[in-house]
């Protein structure tokens, strides 16, 4: 059973903050997740490699040319500003996006 | 006779090519019924009235100039769909049905529903999903659960639940969806209709919301089997934006349907064991024998026991689920961390935990290497069969609520499909019949990489048995 300081270290990593009652309710089914996969034990996995994925490709490359594009730096954020609720404002060339660096402190 | 909104491609592209209708006929069609039933629903997110409409009045322009030869240029022309809101759409809000995203506006499209617009189909709008596609029933949408065409107390099953459910309701003709492990097949299954999750890197992930990016495969969910091999052959191929999608060559599977091929089809014990509902394994097996009076050979293969890849896919998922969700840091697009719904965070949380020095080697290399003794498996036996039938879902759609405190609902839910999955074959569920209380009833057929169009071919000999669905 996962402890709650494991739980708060966790959540430490994935950038959350948690209430104590998000912190109980993950302790409990973390925990609960955790003993599920023990059942993973019962297969013998020493002379096995890993699959880090389902395909069979390696080393998927292109050439190193500019392409033409209709996706440029102006119209992709301009169109988050004028349509979406994104937050933030213009100041001169930079945009200005809500403080979060501060919070998760 | 049908309503418009209840033909399947095929009729909607015969109709058209005969000038029996149009497609803005067909359209508004779509559009009303939305309108008159969604409520009861919840299919959709967004729904396009005036672009939907712009669209099929555009492509009837283009029947009235070109004539037949219209359709070999646009093969989907005016035929409308749904998709499913983790696909990105250029200046059109996708929302992957989460907080994080309630306002985000993509500037660019997804190769999937470029290729269709390419194709000349008209997109009626974005259905409704498991946040972030974590799920099995939509029940964990930050908007809204997609009830249950058969039964508004049920889920419609997840995480592709509002385009299921949007297909079983003739809110669209066909709509496309994502599957991770289930999310295609599953909400198929549990809606009545035909859902078909192509080879891993069979059809291009480019903006699409990645849940476990080496999983993650688009798909169409459709009313007949042969409609989803005329979606697949317009979706699938290499796609330069995704290093991941495959150089196979994209065959003709809507001809290739053609010849009803003899099969050896094999069945596992192991997916017919406890924990499968009685009602739903007598409909699979009574499929089963539908199949051998068409003469096709089945035999008893031995597949692992599904609780392996579930334990396996568990910590795969969630672990790339933690990884991939890190971008939402509220700076560059959507808003903070603080918006992820429960069932985010609870996935990210675990995937965090089973990355974390200390224990990856116990938990992730694990499931990695548990993950190339299943793929191992699948090879084996596809040494001895052509193709593998099974039940979709151990069960019919579950009540809503009936998922809450389960930690493992949806990995659960999906334990006949994770495997297949996770060694990223293909597979198609197909409806067999329905129980007692009128629920649909799904059975699965899977095949090897790149075996689309036979699956394709032995899906399309049962359904003939049943009749369409």
């Amino acid at each position: 059973m996962l402890s709650i300081t494991d739980v708060e270290k966790i959540a430490k990593l994935a950038k959350f903050t948690l209430t104590k009652e998000e912190t109980e309710k993950f302790q409990k089914l973390l925990s609960e997740a955790l003993d599920y996969v023990e059942v993973l034990n019962e297969l013998d996995t020493n002379a096995v490699s890993v699959s880090e994925h389902a395909s069979d490709l390696k080393n998927v490359f292109r050439e190193d040319t500019v392409e033409n594009s209709t996706l440029t730096l102006d119209s992709s954020l301009t169109l988050r500003m004028t349509k979406g609720n994104s937050g933030m404002t213009k100041e001169g060339k930079y945009f200005v996006t809500d403080a979060v660096l501060e919070k998760n402190k | 006779m049908k309503k418009l909104n209840e033909l399947t491609i095929k009729e909607c592209l015969e109709g058209l090519k005969s000038k029996k209708f149009s497609s803005e006929e067909i359209t508004k069609a779509c559009l009303e019924q939305i309108e008159k039933e969604d409520k009861k629903i919840n299919a959709f997110v967004t729904v396009l009235k005036k672009e939907a409409i712009e669209n099929a009045k555009e492509a009837d322009k283009i029947i009235s100039e070109m004539g037949e030869s219209a359709f070999e240029k646009y093969p989907l022309l005016g035929v409308p769909y749904a998709l499913k809101d983790n696909f990105c759409t250029k200046g059109v809000l996708t929302t992957a049905s989460s907080n994080v995203l309630k306002n985000f506006i993509p500037p660019y499209e997804s190769t999937v529903s470029q290729k269709l617009k390419d194709a000349g189909a008209v997109m009626l709008g974005k259905t409704n999903l498991d946040a972030f596609a974590h799920g099995s029933s939509t029940e964990s949408s930050d908007f809204f659960v997609t009830k249950n065409p058969y039964d508004a107390k049920r889920v419609s099953g997840g995480s592709s639940g509002g385009s299921a459910a949007a297909v079983a309701k003739n809110f669209c003709v066909f709509s496309i969806g994502s599957e991770t492990s289930g999310s295609i097949r599953q909400p198929a299954a549990w809606c009545g209709v035909v859902g078909f999750k192509p080879t891993y890197g069979r059809v291009s992930r480019y903006g699409v919301i990645a849940m476990a990016s080496s999983t993650d495969s688009p798909g169409p969910i459709t009313k007949t089997v042969e409609d989803a091999a005329i979606v697949l052959k317009i979706i699938a191929g290499n796609d330069k934006y995704d290093a991941t999608s495959s150089f196979e060559k994209v065959l003709d599977y809507v001809s290739n349907l053609e010849n009803k091929k003899k099969y050896k089809i094999g069945i596992a014990k192991s997916y017919f064991s406890a924990g499968v509902e009685k009602e739903v394994k007598e409909k699979v097996l009574e499929s089963v024998e539908k199949l051998k009076k068409l003469g096709h050979e089945v035999k008893e293969v031995d597949l692992l026991d599904p609780k392996y890849s579930v334990a396996s896919y568990t910590i795969v998922q969630r672990s790339e689920v933690s990884s991939n969700l890190a971008r939402f840091d509220g700076i560059r697009y959507g808003s903070d961390r603080t918006h992820f719904g429960f069932e985010a965070k609870k996935r990210i949380m675990f995937g965090t935990y089973v990355l974390s020095a200390g224990y990856i080697d116990k938990y992730y290399i694990k499931a990695q290497k548990v993950r190339t003794l299943i793929t191992q498996n699948f090879n084996d036996v596809f040494k001895k069969v052509d193709l593998i039938i099974a039940p979709t879902s151990p069960s019919v759609a579950t009540l809503i609520g009936e998922s809450e405190g389960n930690s493992m609902f949806g990995e659960l839910q999906d334990a006949l499909i994770n495997p297949s999955s996770l060694a990223g074959i293909s597979g198609i569920s197909i409806n067999v019949g329905f129980t007692k209380a009128g629920l649909p009833i799904g059975a699965q057929i899977m095949g090897g990489k790149f075996k689309e169009a036979d699956v394709l071919n032995l899906a399309s000999q049962l359904e003939g048995v049943y009749g369409t669905s």
